[in-house]
């Protein structure tokens, strides 16, 4: 579904913008009544759109506004206002109780889990090869046509490669199928359940789900409490965000629209990335090019290196601990502005955790998404076409620019390396996909990646693909490879913030 | 006979309501030309603001041909510029 406009997006969206709004237009003694009318102003009528009841609909969109507004799911057996713990989350700073990624259970369709399945398709042939194909015999004749036993299918798709006739197919859930680490199961009704000490919050299962039945929760209410106050905050933007906001939203203009929302300036999250590249460019000339350490695994993607560290414990030293580009960014804005505050603007769910992690001090103090950032944009009724460019984005290399497509991250480390020490032959290999990146893994634990550079990436594509992104997948990777090649340079060895590299060493 | 021009908004609210992913499934319709069989070809054009686009009910606006699309979804895209050039030899 991703690159199709979907009413699962719309609503989304539209919820985006109601919580900006909400935040800007309105006080705080008006904010329980908003959330009671907000879901009539997305979903108006009497007649469901899509759902048995537009009733239902409304209170799916209220249960997405709490998440949006960074309350929890409210319990629906029991009399509730929509807005029960409001004053909570009503202040400028970041509320977080987990969890992050929520199924909204009576969302949930409870769709069945993975199977396969006979279609109509079925000629019932004389050859019928997917009998003789089953290893368990599990598929009979009924009524002339074949039948599988749900009960003996061990699900292993060979009658489905052997039937001529494309009748036998497989279905999943959407949501457990776009999930690389096996983290949803059901509850007693059959629904999604997510496993949250499995999870590690990529968000795909939220892209992929079409009932738009899970959803996480945001900090952009706060942020525009705190941006409303008029406090000192600066942009971190992340290297995916090049043409998300459309063809009106160059780079330069971009930066003229966030100092119009209230930032006081914007900072290439690249800088960053080509400073995490030098330092993981050193980290494996020190120990892995003479044998030291098995291999180097990058650092940059949360739920990679999160997934790497816990179900391959052994291999967790390889993984590299280098600050990621968003810290090392955000370190360095905190040296040039001390009081400021911080926000990361990304493509990714996931990083809203790692802003959190205690054992680094991330330096953030809030992290949303593209697609919030737009609700922003639109509740605060910003045009691009009203910016006229007044500085130029310039602060980073090609090699940081181009992080956000798989496989570029290990080619900027590779890249510095060569030009450290070019008698060292990098190999490299790269996954994207937690389930990709698990076989790639698990290739390196039987000791067939020694010596290599290993990037993991959980977004199929890498953060242009990101579960918080806007622009089509094709698209958003056309603008990022456009925007690396204006950089004046091409390594992250060339960083102008180079001098600043001691930032990326504290990592307390 | 002329391409057929296609002016997608681009502001903030159309932006944010899958303006992209219109021009995108329509740019990509190009991949089934054979089987339209179209009997011209399509221009696209992103825009800054288009008829009513400044109402952020209408978004988003597209306009294919002489035709305004507000509240434009990739179906009613597609099935206006299908509308203006079905039928014909065009490659």
């Amino acid at each position: 579904m991703r690159g199709v406009y979907t009413p699962v997006t719309d609503i989304r969206r539209k919820v985006y913008e109601a919580v900006a709004r909400l935040a800007w237009e309105n006080e705080p003694d008006e904010y329980a009544q908003r959330m009671e009318e907000i879901p009539f102003e997305i979903i108006p009528g009497e007649e469901p759109t899509y759902r048995e009841s537009v009733f239902k609909e409304r209170a799916i969109v209220g249960e997405r506004l709490r998440l949006a507004m960074g309350l929890s799911l409210y319990p629906i057996d029991r009399p509730t206002p929509i807005s029960k713990d409001i004053a909570n989350v009503s202040i400028d700073e970041i509320y977080y109780e987990p969890e992050l990624i929520n199924v909204i259970p009576f969302a949930c369709m409870a769709c069945p889990t993975r199977t396969v399945w006979v279609t109509n398709n079925c000629r019932g042939c004389l050859a019928h090869p997917c009998m003789q194909v089953c290893p368990k015999s599990c598929i009979s004749f009924v009524d002339g046509h074949a039948f599988i036993d749900q009960d003996k299918c061990i699900k292993c798709g060979r009658c489905k490669e052997a039937c001529p006739y494309n009748a036998i197919t497989e279905y999943d859930r959407p949501c457990a199928a776009a999930c690389g680490v096996d983290a949803i199961g059901s509850d007693e009704k059959g629904r999604a359940k997510i496993d949250h000490e499995k999870c590690v919050s990529c968000g795909l299962c939220l892209v992929n789900c079409p009932f738009g039945a899970i959803t996480d929760k945001s900090q952009l209410f706060q942020l525009s409490l705190a941006l409303k106050k008029g406090e000192e905050i600066y942009a971190a933007i992340a290297p995916a965000f090049v043409g998300q906001f459309g063809p009106l939203a160059s780079p330069d203009v971009l930066m003229e629209a966030l100092k119009a929302l209230g930032f006081k300036g914007t900072y290439e999250v690249a800088i960053g990335a080509d400073l995490g590249s030098v330092e993981e460019a050193h980290h494996y000339i020190d120990k892995v090019a003479n044998g030291e350490d098995k291999f180097l695994g990058t650092s940059c993607c949360p739920s990679w290196s999160v997934m790497a560290k816990r179900d391959f414990p052994e291999l967790a030293d390889c993984i590299s601990g280098e600050l990621t580009p968003m810290v090392g960014t955000a370190r360095i804005i905190k040296k040039e502005h001390p009081d400021a505050k911080i926000v990361f603007i990304g493509p990714c769910m996931a990083k809203k955790l790692e802003a959190l992690r205690r054992s680094v001090r991330s330096d953030i103090d809030f992290v949303i998404t593209f697609e919030e950032l737009m609700g922003m944009f639109a509740a605060k009724g910003i045009e691009f076409s009203d910016y006229k460019p007044e500085g130029k984005l310039e602060q980073a290399t090609l090699a940081g620019r181009s992080y956000p497509i798989a496989g570029n991250v290990a080619k900027a480390i590779a890249a510095n390396i060569k030009a450290i020490d070019p008698e060292i032959d990098v190999k490299i290999d790269s996954a994207m996909g937690l389930k990709e990146c698990k076989k790639m893994l698990t290739l390196a634990k039987k000791g067939k990646r020694d010596g290599y550079l290993l990037e993991g990436m959980a977004c199929p594509g890498g953060c242009v693909a990101g579960a918080g992104t806007l622009l089509p997948v094709n698209r958003a990777t056309m603008q990022v490879n456009k925007f690396m090649k204006e950089a004046d340079k091409s390594l992250g060895l060339d960083s102008e913030y180079m001098d600043e590299i001691e930032v990326m060493k504290d990592i307390k | 006979m002329e391409p057929l021009e296609v002016k997608i908004c681009v502001n903030t609210k159309c932006m944010m309501l899958g303006a992209m992913d219109i021009m995108d499934q329509i740019e990509t319709l190009n991949d089934v030309v054979d089987d339209l069989n179209l009997n011209r070809g399509i221009e696209i054009e992103a825009v800054a603001e288009l008829g009513d686009s400044d109402n952020s009910d209408k978004c988003p606006v597209v306009q294919v041909g002489s035709v305004m699309i507000e509240n434009a979804s990739t179906e009613n895209v597609m099935s206006a510029i299908l509308d203006q050039t079905e039928g014909g030899q065009y490659k």
